[in-house]
């Protein structure tokens, strides 16, 4: 196991590094001057050549990525150019919406997810298997910004049900909070609801087939406590592959969500500065973002092989 | 014949005809629309779907909204197969040297995890807003996005295949490695790629509404489905069917493509799990 975990580590610690490169580098594709791009259409030239300095836009590409890492290195994210604020501090304000609006999604994608799953694969081939399906298949097919805007027309406008937007503090009001992220939350899980069902579903499916159910059925064990207790084990474990992918998944449905309902979270502050091109905030977002993953997957993998040890001699 | 086979797939052809369906609507749009789909009618604005000129309704604008369907279904459709083609290109172009080639395979798979490390949407925005708004940007963009992911697919099941006995025949009789590769190994690792494009193909239609609507697709007045979702989003009130018609557009093209990926994982790699995106 340690030496699965070393290779794993630096594995991932390569990815990291590539990850801060290319976080860095994306906003090197914008065609001609970016400094002019980012002094607007009326500036001088006094002012393109002030932000030019101001962006460190005069120094050649290799030295501008190392006087970042370097920055980095000693926790400096940079200073975004419009926010009158530290890109740290930017991240720091908007990043519990965020989290908190991905472990809500996380939570009813999980329960949804496994539960539509788990029940098609016991009641194969029934009506419930093809409601469940159908489901699961619309999650998947249906686009999110569209479904959110509808959401808020019908719940919120509509039947008054839920604020149209906005989001208020944990520390302020939780059941507030709750309820602001509710619809988000929703509109954000459909889709990997959607997916996560379709791969419970066959995980279960292959499960209900090995031969320790069977056993299990023949000696007599009731129908739901041998899915419970020795199928439901066994239908979790590769899930927890796909855990860092469904994470991900829905980090790109909150870009969209968090749009649509005006959260104040990651995933707008990054769009935002993409729009206005704030390169200090969009190279320090996505690396946080990525790097986040990284770890989150790092950790899926070692929690995975843990479970299942056949894995650490496969790879 | 794995061909009759799929015939006998219901699901199959139920995704084959939304499939043909959105695809004809593409090829017909000239037929279908009855004026340019950016010609605006100021004294036509909002007209209810039902209208005797508009069939659909028009948009705040006055612009047909049935035309700018018809011409989205081609931007769409345009935008998917390019996706598809790059992708399928590259993803196997990498997927196959890191699978085949064990040297390679540690440098170029970690290149891909760092790409896959991100977001897809959030990283496909960055690059589409870096390039500029344009129908081609947006297929770079995605094109990036959907390439590490394929690659991926194309390595494991090179991983299988090159220890085949008929590529150990192969190698014993003297076949030189680049044509064991393109002649034996990639031909035999066909069934999950084709899997994979036609779900990519899905994602880039779901994603061409996000980058749109985030206005980093096609600069408007471009008729795209997600343009037009962007548009109706701040007349839901007075005029719904301009943001429900293209996602009804949207909603029948994906799930066609979802079930067509779904009958060729049954007939061609039954083994597959749901793709991963």
């Amino acid at each position: 196991m340690t030496g699965y975990i070393l290779h794993r580590l630096a594995s991932a610690i390569l990815v990291v590094f590539l990850v801060t490169i290319i976080s860095f580098s994306v906003m090197s594709l914008v065609p001609g001057d970016p400094a002019s791009v980012v002094a607007g259409a009326n500036a001088t030239p006094d002012e393109i050549a002030a932000i030019r300095i101001q962006l460190g836009l005069h120094l050649p590409y290799h030295e501008r990525l190392l006087n970042w890492v370097a920055g980095l290195l000693q926790g400096d994210l940079g200073r975004s150019i419009l926010l009158q604020r530290t890109v740290a501090e930017a991240v720091a304000e908007r990043l519990p919406v965020t989290i908190a609006l991905s472990i809500y999604a996380m939570a009813l994608t999980l329960v949804l997810g496994v539960g539509l799953g788990v029940f098609a694969a016991v009641r194969q081939n029934s009506w419930v298997d093809q409601l469940c399906m159908t489901v699961a298949l619309l999650g998947v097919s249906l686009p999110n910004v569209w479904l959110a805007i509808l959401f808020v027309m019908f719940f919120s406008v509509y039947l008054g049900w839920f604020p149209t937007g906005g989001y208020v503090p944990f520390d302020q009001s939780i059941s507030g909070a709750l309820v602001a992220l509710t619809l988000p939350a929703i509109a954000l899980s459909l889709t990997q609801i959607g997916l996560l069902a379709r791969m419970a579903r066959s995980s279960m499916l292959e499960v209900l087939r090995q031969d320790y159910v069977q056993t299990a059925r023949a000696k007599g064990l009731p129908r739901w406590s041998v899915i419970g207790k020795h199928a439901l084990k066994n239908v979790m474990i590769p899930l927890v592959t796909v855990f860092g992918i469904i994470l991900s998944l829905s980090l790109s449905g909150t870009v969209v969500i968090e749009t649509v309902f005006s959260l104040p979270g990651m995933g707008r502050l990054i769009v935002n500065a993409i729009q206005r091109r704030d390169y200090p905030v969009i190279q320090g977002g996505l690396l946080l973002t990525a790097s986040a993953l990284v770890l989150v997957n790092l950790a899926v993998d070692l929690l995975y092989a843990w479970l299942d040890p056949r894995v650490r001699y496969a790879d | 014949m794995p061909i009759r086979r799929l015939l006998r797939h219901r699901l199959f052809m139920t995704g084959l005809s939304l499939f043909v369906f959105v695809v004809a609507a593409a090829v017909a749009a000239e037929w279908i629309a009855t004026q340019s789909p950016t010609r605006m009618n100021m004294r036509m604005r909002f007209a209810a779907p039902g209208d005797a000129r508009f069939l659909l309704g028009t948009d705040a604008f006055g612009r047909d909204i049935l035309a700018r369907l018809a011409y989205g279904a081609q931007v769409s459709l345009r935008i998917g197969v390019m996706v598809v083609l790059f992708t399928g290109f590259f993803g196997t172009f990498f997927g196959a040297i890191a699978g085949y080639f064990r040297k390679l395979d540690n440098p170029v798979m970690r290149v891909m995890d760092a790409f896959m490390a991100f977001p897809a949407i959030l990283l496909a925005i960055a690059i589409a807003a870096a390039l500029g708004p344009s129908e081609l940007n947006v297929v770079i963009a995605l094109a990036a996005v959907y390439t590490p992911r394929t690659a991926r697919i194309v390595r494991a099941s090179v991983l299988v295949v090159r220890e085949a006995e008929f590529v150990q025949a192969a190698r014993v009789a003297g076949a030189g490695e680049t044509r064991i590769l393109l002649g034996h190994v990639l031909p035999n690792s066909l069934a999950p790629l084709i899997v994979q494009l036609t779900f990519i193909f899905a994602y880039s239609v779901l994603a061409e509404a996000v980058l749109s609507f985030l206005g980093v697709g096609p600069a408007p007045p471009t008729p795209t489905w997600g343009n037009m979702i962007a548009d109706g989003r701040n007349f839901i009130r007075e005029a719904p069917w301009i943001t429900l018609m293209p996602g009804v557009a949207i909603s029948i093209t994906v799930l066609g493509l979802n079930l067509l990926g779904d009958g060729l994982r049954d007939v061609l790699d039954p083994r597959m799990k749901v793709a991963s995106s």
